[in-house]
C-alpha cells in the first residue's frame, strides 16, 4: 500500500482497532501492522497517530520502564476511543462499500472496452 | 521526560547506534531539546532496540530513507514547543543573572539607602547570551546541511564542537573588546528584571502543571535504567569483568598472583570511593575558582578568565571519569556502583556474585 493520503486516514482506525485488543507499544503495533500488510510503517508514521489519538483522548498513555531500559508508553483504549472505533468502522464499511461499487464499475467498464478494441 | 537515552544509545551496535545518532543530532541541529524532543527520543531509542533485541533490521522503525524519517517524525514538533525550550533557556540564564547580581550586591559593603548606586556591568551576560545564540543557529544550519551527506554523525562530537566555538568566540570577543566596551547597569535593575522573569517563568510553569494534571508536583516519572537503584546495565558489568581479565591477563604474564574476584571487587570500592570525593573536591574548587574570578576584581576580561576556569576544571573533573566509564553522564551511577561495592563487602562476595543475586539482572550476563 503506498497511497499515503488513503493511508492516513485509514491507519488511525486501524491503529486504535491494534490498541483495542489490548494495551501494547509502539514497536508491537508496527509489528502488527506489518502482519497484516501493511509495509513500510516505521515510528515516523505512528508516532504522530498515536500522538494525535493520545491528544483526542482516544487512548490512554502509560509510561513504563521497557525490560531493555528506557521508558516506554504502553497505550490503552479509552471510551470514547471505543465510541470512535466503532463510529470508523461503520464509516469505513460504508465508505468501502461505495468505493467497491464505484471500481468494480470501472473495471467492468474498462474490461469491456479493452475487449471490444480487441475484437 | 528523563534523558536516559543520552546512556541507553551505547546499547544499541552498528546501524542501529548510527541511525539513532543522526536522529538525535537532527533534533539538535534543529533546536529540539525540550522534554517533547526528550520523550520522542526516548520512544525511538525504545524501538531501535526492541529490534535490535529481535534481530529486525532498523528500517522496520526508520525506513531506509533517515532524512525522510527525521522530517515526519519530528513534523508536530511545533514552534510553540520550541519557543518553550527558549524560554526554558531564557529562565535559565535569568535565574543566573540574578544570584550572580544578588551575591554582587551583598559583598558590596553599602548601605540601604546607597543601593541603587551599585552598579554592574551586563556585557558579559548580553555578549554571551548573543554569541550562544548565533553559534547555536549557524552551527545547527551548517549540521542540518551535512548530516544526512555524513556516513555517520556523532552527537557528542556535534556538542563538543559548539561548546568550544562558544568558548573560543566569546574569549576572542573579550580579549579584543573586553577593556573597550563596558554596559553599567544598577544591580537593583538587574536583580529587578531578572527576578520577575524568573518568577514569572515558575508561575506559568506550574499553573500549566496544575492545568494538566490537577497537581502542582511534578507527575512521578517510571525509573529508567539510569535512576533505577537495583538494576544494572548490561555493558557496565562487562566492562568490569574485561577489566578484570585484562589485569589477571596481565599479572600472568608477569608470574604475579592472580587477583581474586573479591580482591578486584575491592580495588572498585576504593576506586569509586576516591572518585566521590574528588568530585567534591573538583567541583567545590571550581565553585571557589569561579567565585575568585568574578568578585576579585570586576572587570570583564576577569568575568571571562572565571569562565574558562569552569571550563577546565570541568574537563579536568570529566577526564577522570572518562578513563573509567568512557561517558559524562556516567557520573551520575557512581553512587550507586560505590553502593553495590559496599554491599559486596558487607556480605563477603564479589561483585560479579552479588550482580548474578540481582533480581532484575539482564539473563545474558547471568549467563
Amino acid at each position: 500500500m503506498n497511497d499515503s493520503q488513503l493511508l492516513k486516514g485509514i491507519l488511525e482506525g486501524c491503529v486504535l482497532g491494534i490498541i483495542s485488543q489490548g494495551e501494547t507499544y509502539g514497536y508491537e503495533i508496527i509489528s502488527e501492522l506489518e502482519q497484516y500488510g501493511f509495509r513500510d510503517i516505521g515510528e515516523g508514521t505512528l508516532y504522530p497517530i498515536l500522538t494525535r489519538l493520545d491528544k483526542n483522548g482516544y487512548i490512554r498513555c502509560r509510561k513504563d520502564k521497557s525490560p531493555l531500559g528506557p521508558i516506554r508508553k504502553y497505550y490503552s483504549i479509552t471510551n470514547e476511543g471505543m465510541n470512535r472505533l466503532m463510529e470508523f468502522s461503520s464509516d469505513y464499511r460504508k465508505m468501502k462499500q461505495c468505493t467497491d461499487m464505484i471500481l468494480e464499475k470501472a473495471i467492468y467498464k474498462a474490461d469491456s472496452d479493452n475487449n471490444e478494441r480487441r475484437e | 521526560m528523563s534523558k536516559g537515552y543520552i546512556i541507553l544509545r551505547n546499547d544499541l551496535k552498528g546501524d542501529y547506534k548510527a541511525v539513532f545518532e543522526k536522529v538525535m543530532m537532527y533534533a539538535e541541529c534543529n533546536n529540539m531539546e525540550g522534554a517533547v524532543a526528550d520523550e520522542m527520543l526516548n520512544n525511538l531509542i525504545d524501538s531501535l532496540l526492541t529490534a535490535q533485541s529481535k534481530e529486525e533490521p532498523y528500517t522496520k522503525v526508520t525506513g531506509a530513507d533517515i532524512e525522510s524519517f527525521c522530517k515526519v517524525y519530528f513534523q508536530d514538533y511545533s514552534w510553540q514547543e520550541k519557543l518553550e525550550d527558549g524560554m526554558r533557556t531564557f529562565f535559565g540564564v535569568s535565574a543566573v543573572m540574578f544570584f550572580i547580581s544578588l551575591v554582587w550586591l551583598m559583598m558590596e559593603p553599602v548601605e540601604l539607602k546607597t543601593v541603587w548606586s551599585v552598579k554592574q556591568n551586563i556585557l558579559p551576560y548580553l555578549v554571551g547570551v548573543a554569541v550562544a545564540v548565533i553559534i547555536k543557529f549557524v552551527g545547527g544550519w551548517i549540521g542540518k546541511k551535512i548530516l544526512f551527506k555524513l556516513k555517520k554523525a556523532n552527537s557528542t562530537l556535534y556538542d563538543l564542537i559548539i561548546i568550544v566555538s562558544m568558548y573560543v568566540a566569546l574569549f576572542w570577543v573579550f580579549t579584543l573588546f573586553g577593556d573597550k566596551m563596558s554596559v553599567e547597569v544598577p544591580t537593583m535593575w538587574i536583580l529587578i528584571i531578572t527576578g520577575s522573569v524568573s518568577v514569572t517563568y515558575l508561575v506559568r510553569k506550574y499553573m500549566t502543571r496544575y492545568t494538566k494534571t490537577g497537581r502542582l508536583s511534578k507527575e512521578k516519572s517510571p525509573k529508567t535504567g539510569m535512576a533505577d537503584s537495583k538494576d544494572m546495565r548490561k555493558n557496565v558489568y562487562e566492562g568490569w569483568l574485561l577489566r578484570y581479565n585484562r589485569i589477571n591477563k596481565r599479572r600472568s604474564k608477569r608470574n604475579k598472583e592472580l587477583l581474586t574476584e573479591k580482591e578486584y571487587t575491592n580495588i572498585l570500592r576504593k576506586e569509586y570511593k576516591f572518585i566521590e570525593i574528588f568530585d567534591v573536591f573538583a567541583y567545590s574548587s571550581m565553585g571557589i575558582f569561579v567565585a575568585i574570578g568574578i568578585f576579585k576584581d570586576t572587570s570583564v576580561l576577569d568575568s571571562v578568565g572565571a569562565l574558562l576556569i569552569l571550563l577546565v576544571g570541568y574537563v579536568i573533573a570529566c577526564c577522570i571519569g572518562f578513563g573509567i566509564y568512557n561517558m559524562f553522564s556516567m557520573r551520575w551511577f557512581r553512587g550507586r556502583y560505590k553502593e553495590i561495592m559496599d554491599i559486596c563487602l558487607r556480605d563477603d562476595v564479589s561483585v560479579f556474585e552479588y550482580l548474578k543475586q540481582v533480581e532484575n539482572y539482564p539473563e545474558e550476563c547471568k549467563a
